[in-house]
């Protein structure tokens, strides 16, 4: 909402106070101003007259013109297409200051110029570009074209907030300001006059609660001509361009009270005028020139053949003032916030009139809005109001009463305020309040449409009290210290050691495009966005890591070498017949690149795979959870040879593996790519809390024994290790340190050496225990897998 | 029999020569060895009376002592020497990098995250994430945010299908938690919320928390308290705080929350646009028809909420001047923090 204050002076006076009183007044009062403008007044600025049009010698596209104030005539180079003779316009003299220009003697293209013809644009008025302002043939010439342009202004611009639509009006902020600064509110003020009327219209409801009130009048012999210089002034003030008189002043009443009006011209009015909902499938061209599709949800304004007007919304073309319209039926009416919504959400289509419809505007004030627009239309136009009020109130409208206890205010909002103060600020509000039984009764003016509840007054009370001015307490509150919940804390400590052990934390959307993730899993277990921002937005990601294989993408092209990145988040699945979809916390690890960066220390040698799966192992070892990992050659996205699913006991917790070649060279990556990803709910849901706990542990000596099989290729570490434990119980350790495979071993063999530690609780074992344990873990390998000693 | 002592006094000079430890035990053998010399006197001794074999033996002994504590002096000599051609040997470029277990990072926008859920936690805060994708009933009407209210046009909804979004705010934790419990409840409401806005100031997703106190006597002054211990811990404690009247459907009063500016420290300054304020938080008294919807009665209990961005936390704290860095990913980026 943009306020000329030169325009709200004209109802409180505020021309003795600084505009940053204002602006803070109302901005601590929840009236934010989010923006000043200043629109300076600009010397040398004069009303002219075009008497002579004629082109420039050396440039097509200017024109040479020959203007006069009234005492002196200039020569004035003009760049613009819409400049004519006999036009008024602004001419800035030599000196003349604009806001982007400073005007001086000059010769353009070897042509003297004496001034220029301004536009609104270089007056700083609006950033219109449809060439120069031309002004009303009426206005005198030589005259100081600041008082035409109404400059001196500054104009304010109000954040008003959904529950204040009573603020989307001049009257509505001066009401405000004359509360805040406790000065007198003037209302402008038409004595209406009438003459007999000539035409009968009925008026029909057909549905009352979504028009409570409709009522209009006939205004006769009007002449549509351009509006006068305040009328103009007044609306570019508010960011609103002039069209035609009666038009502009509907939007200035619209501007000044609030209330949307529409004029129609009657002539094409045929029967009289229903309010209904439309008939499915009913069209009408708006006057945005659109051909629109209604339905039962749009309220409309109707003659008996045809739809004049989408109620609240927009008027129909068919039925709108033109050039040579002689007489007007002015609409003023107050319907249904809730309908006009609809509507205007149907129809996507959102005016200075259904914005101010769906939020509420006063339902009280129509029948007399009416005639005071009735009367300026009358005033500005020429016309004649007929006597006759068409239409009225279907339905009863009934005020509001709040009762409230003051002892709740002053609970609620932490103060002392005294009744006596409660009922100068509400009263201050025209929120009319007296003290009843030791409760305050008030009844809010009808534009208060916010106000209800006790709390609603509470609010204004604290407001007016100014909220800087209530004490500042401390909450004391009897609850119990709860430490965080499992997810989060895990996370947290997720975070910490993927820090420490180099890996960057990436956030990203959470939603991804529907191409993009069908390259890695395609079913319909996806969470689809039906107004996603764009097609690569669409769908909820079920997996962390595909994200994460972009930004392995958006790095490598950055010309990282060492990418090692992780994110933690919840991923959604739709279920079946869940209303919502599952959400579960994801921890997801990408890596592309060398693991330790290019370093003399050789770490371009380390296996991927190996490094991630050990940090793993390593992050989740806090929390004592028998990780196993076994081979997982069946997943699409995955190496057929390099990935693992991890289990938790039998529990699937995610998986670790490199990305299939084949998908790789899909997305253009150019190395490999590493992830795992897993369920830190599954985490949250088998731990009980880190746990730390001592136990004894043998004083004796360990014993270390080598190993060197021959074994089938085939079997695993886990299952050489597994076997070689299970043979004998004063085994440790089983650490493999070579593994080699030659031609010379066949194409079935590998040989592999590994390390067993043997230890007692109750002695040191001799060399002779120990050869009998060794022995056995021999004879179980031969057993298991017939491994051959080497 | 006489026994010739002369040549016994020579393994001075010739210990004194030895450069080796080798050398040096040489020595050691040639006098004390089984076929040393000194041995080889032992042997005659025997033949001696047993004056005269005192003597020699007394003699013997001395010149043994003289012989250790000279083998020693060389012998440690000898090793000096060695360690230290060792270590010459051995001389490293201490310059070269140490073994890269370079440190990673954590997300600017989580490191803030876990501040301010540090921050309420230390003041009793229970911390709670809830979900993020929500039904209409917990993200708008239980929040006095029926269908038809303007108010939703404040924020610009994802939706899933007519009844399920993602969630706009993370009000419906709060909406959750009450629903599930009796006050007195003090909690904040972390987590990701989505909104369809995406431009050079706006993320179709960000972070909020939320804090929700509900007790019976909870007022406006106390919400005022609780703000301004959040703003001084996170932002130090010059900062000035003040409160503006708003609107929020939840809350009634409501307000919006400005601090000084973090920059300029409230002189005015780019950052907040020459007013020294900025916006951080919104808040309020629970509104009435919020505790109706969740069956707490607003004539016992009363409480405030307030809500705010985690991101513009960062950008302020960190001095970040493009919100859209955040979620880019870079290394470039991320290895700052």
């Amino acid at each position: 909402m943009k306020v000329s204050l030169n325009w709200l002076n004209e109802y409180v006076k505020i021309d003795d106070l600084k505009v940053s009183e204002i602006a803070d007044k109302l901005t601590l009062s929840g009236l934010e101003v989010e923006g000043i403008t200043e629109f300076k007044c600009i010397d040398n600025l004069v009303t002219a007259k075009v008497l002579s049009k004629d082109k420039h010698q050396n440039a097509d596209k200017l024109s040479v013109c020959k203007v006069t104030d009234g005492s002196t005539e200039y020569q004035i180079v003009c760049g613009a297409s819409n400049v004519d003779v006999n036009q008024i316009v602004v001419l800035a003299k030599i000196g003349a200051v604009l806001p982007d220009i400073t005007i001086k003697e000059s010769k353009i293209r070897d042509v003297l110029s004496q001034g220029m013809l301004c536009s609104f644009k270089e007056l700083g008025i609006d950033d219109s570009t449809d060439g120069i302002a031309v002004l009303n043939n009426d206005i005198e010439i030589g005259v100081d074209a600041n008082d035409i342009l109404y400059l001196g202004d500054t104009v304010l611009e109000l954040n008003v907030t959904p529950n204040r639509p009573d603020c989307l009006s001049m009257i509505g902020v001066a009401r405000e300001v004359s509360a805040l600064f406790k000065r007198e509110l003037k209302l402008p003020i038409r004595e209406l006059t009438t003459v007999p009327s000539k035409l009968d219209l009925s008026i029909n409801f057909s549905d009352p609660d979504a028009s409570p009130v409709y009522v209009g009048r006939v205004i006769s012999g009007i002449k549509i001509t351009s509006s006068p210089s305040w009328l103009v002034a007044r609306l570019r003030s508010a960011g609103l361009k002039p069209i035609d008189n009666v038009v502009d002043i509907t939007n200035y009443i619209l501007l000044e009270y609030n209330q949307p009006l529409h004029a129609f011209d009657s002539s094409h009015i045929n029967g009289g005028i229903v309010i209904r909902k439309a008939v499915d499938k009913e069209k009408c061209i708006t006057l945005d020139k659109v051909e629109r599709e209604l339905s039962v949800d749009n309220l409309v304004i109707a003659d008996s053949e045809k739809v004049l007007a989408v109620a609240g919304v927009m008027g129909c073309d068919t039925s709108s003032v033109t050039d040579i319209t002689t007489e007007i039926f002015l609409e003023c009416a107050y319907f249904s916030p809730t309908v006009i919504r609809k509507s205007s959400k149907l129809l996507q289509l959102s005016t200075d009139a259904s914005y101010r419809y769906e939020r509420g505007i006063d339902a009280f004030a129509t029948e007399s809005i009416l005639d005071y627009a009735s009367m300026l239309i009358a005033e500005i136009t020429g016309g004649l109001v007929s006597d006759k009020k068409f239409g009225g109130q279907p339905k009863k409208l009934s005020k509001i009463e709040v009762i409230t206890d003051p002892n709740y205010v002053n609970r609620l909002l932490g103060t002392d305020i005294s009744v006596d103060t409660m009922l100068e600020f509400l009263n201050l509000l025209e929120i009319k309040s007296e003290l009843v039984d030791n409760r305050i009764k008030s009844t809010s003016p009808t534009y208060r449409i916010d106000i209800n509840r006790e709390a609603d007054i509470a609010e204004e009370i604290g407001r007016l009290y100014g909220y800087n001015n209530i004490e500042t307490t401390i909450p004391t509150v009897a609850v119990d210290n709860k430490p965080l919940d499992g997810v989060t804390l895990i996370s947290r400590d997720m975070r910490i050691k993927l820090e420490a052990l180099g890996f960057n934390e990436a956030i990203n959307f959470s939603f991804l495009g529907e191409d993009y993730l069908n390259l890695f899993v395609k079913d319909n277990k996806y969470v689809r966005l039906l107004n996603p921002i764009s097609q690569d937005m669409v769908l909820m990601r079920r997996s962390i890591f595909p994200s994460l294989i972009k930004n392995l993408e958006s790095n490598w092209n950055q010309f990282e070498r060492s990418i090692k990145l992780f994110e933690i988040s919840s991923v959604f699945e739709d279920i079946k017949d869940s209303k919502l979809p599952l959400e579960s916390r994801h921890l997801s690890i990408a890596m592309m690149g060398m693991p330790l960066g290019v370093s003399w220390i050789k770490g371009d040698k380390i296996e991927s795979f190996y490094y991630l799966k050990g940090v793993i192992e390593n992050i989740l070892s806090t929390y004592n959870l028998e990780l196993t990992f076994k081979r997982l050659d069946d997943v699409e996205y995955l190496h057929s040879g390099r990935a693992a699913a991890i289990y938790i006991g039998d529990r699937y917790l995610g998986f670790i593996g490199e990305v299939h070649p084949m998908l790789i060279d899909t997305i253009g990556l150019k190395d490999r790519v590493i992830i795992t990803e897993f369920d830190l709910d599954i985490i949250s849901d088998i731990h009980s809390g880190i746990k730390r706990s001592y136990s004894k542990f043998s004083k004796y000596q360990i014993s270390e024994r080598d190993l060197s099989i021959l074994i089938d290729k085939e079997v695993t570490a886990d299952e050489i290790s597994r076997s070689a434990k299970s043979a004998s119980s004063l085994i440790i350790d089983v650490n493999i340190f070579d593994i080699y495979l030659g031609k010379e071993l066949g194409d079935n063999l590998k040989s592999v050496a590994f390390r067993i530690k043997f230890l007692d609780d109750t002695k040191t074992l001799s060399d002779e225990e120990i050869a009998t344990e060794l022995k056995k873990v021999v004879d179980r390998l031969v057993l298991d897998y017939s491994a051959k000693l080497r | 029999m006489d026994i010739n002592f002369d040549n016994l006094e020579e393994f001075k000079s010739e210990i004194d020569g030895a450069s080796s430890i080798i050398e040096l035990n040489d020595i050691k053998v040639k006098y004390f060895g089984k076929k040393g010399i000194v041995s080889s006197i032992n042997k005659e001794l025997g033949k001696l009376d047993v004056e005269k074999r005192k003597e020699i033996g007394e003699r013997i002994s001395k010149i043994r002592d003289k012989f250790d504590g000279q083998f020693d002096s060389r012998l440690s000599f000898i090793k000096k020497e060695e360690i230290n051609a060792t270590l010459k040997d051995e001389v490293i470029d201490v310059t070269l990098d140490g073994y890269p277990y370079k440190r990673g990072s954590i997300h600017p926008v989580n490191l803030i995250y876990q501040e301010v859920i540090d921050i309420f936690m230390s003041s009793g805060y229970e911390v709670v994430e809830g979900r993020e994708i929500e039904d209409d009933y917990h993200n708008f009407e239980a929040l006095n945010m029926p269908k038809s209210h303007p108010a939703r046009d404040m924020q610009d909804t994802f939706y899933v299908d007519e009844d399920v979004v993602l969630r706009t705010h993370t009000s419906p934790v709060q909406i959750r938690i009450m629903e599930d419990r009796k006050p007195p409840i003090k909690m904040i409401a972390p987590g990701k919320v989505y909104r369809s806005d995406y431009d050079m100031t706006h993320l179709p997703m960000f972070h909020q928390i939320e804090g929700l106190v509900v007790d019976k006597g909870i007022s406006f002054g106390d919400l005022k308290g609780a703000l301004r211990l959040f703003i001084s811990k996170m932002f130090g404690d010059d900062l000035d705080v003040r409160l503006r009247p708003s609107f929020f459907p939840f809350t009634e009063p409501s307000a919006e929350v400005d601090m000084g500016c973090v920059q300029c420290r409230g002189k005015g300054c780019r950052m907040c646009k020459g007013t020294g304020w900025l916006e951080i938080a919104g808040c309020g008294m629970v509104d009435p028809e919020v505790f109706k919807s969740v069956g707490i009665d607003p004539n016992i209990y009363s409480g405030f909420a307030f809500g705010m961005g985690i991101e513009r936390i960062a950008l302020l704290k960190y001095g970040i001047d493009d919100i859209r860095l955040l979620y880019g990913n870079s290394l470039k980026f991320l290895r700052q923090f």
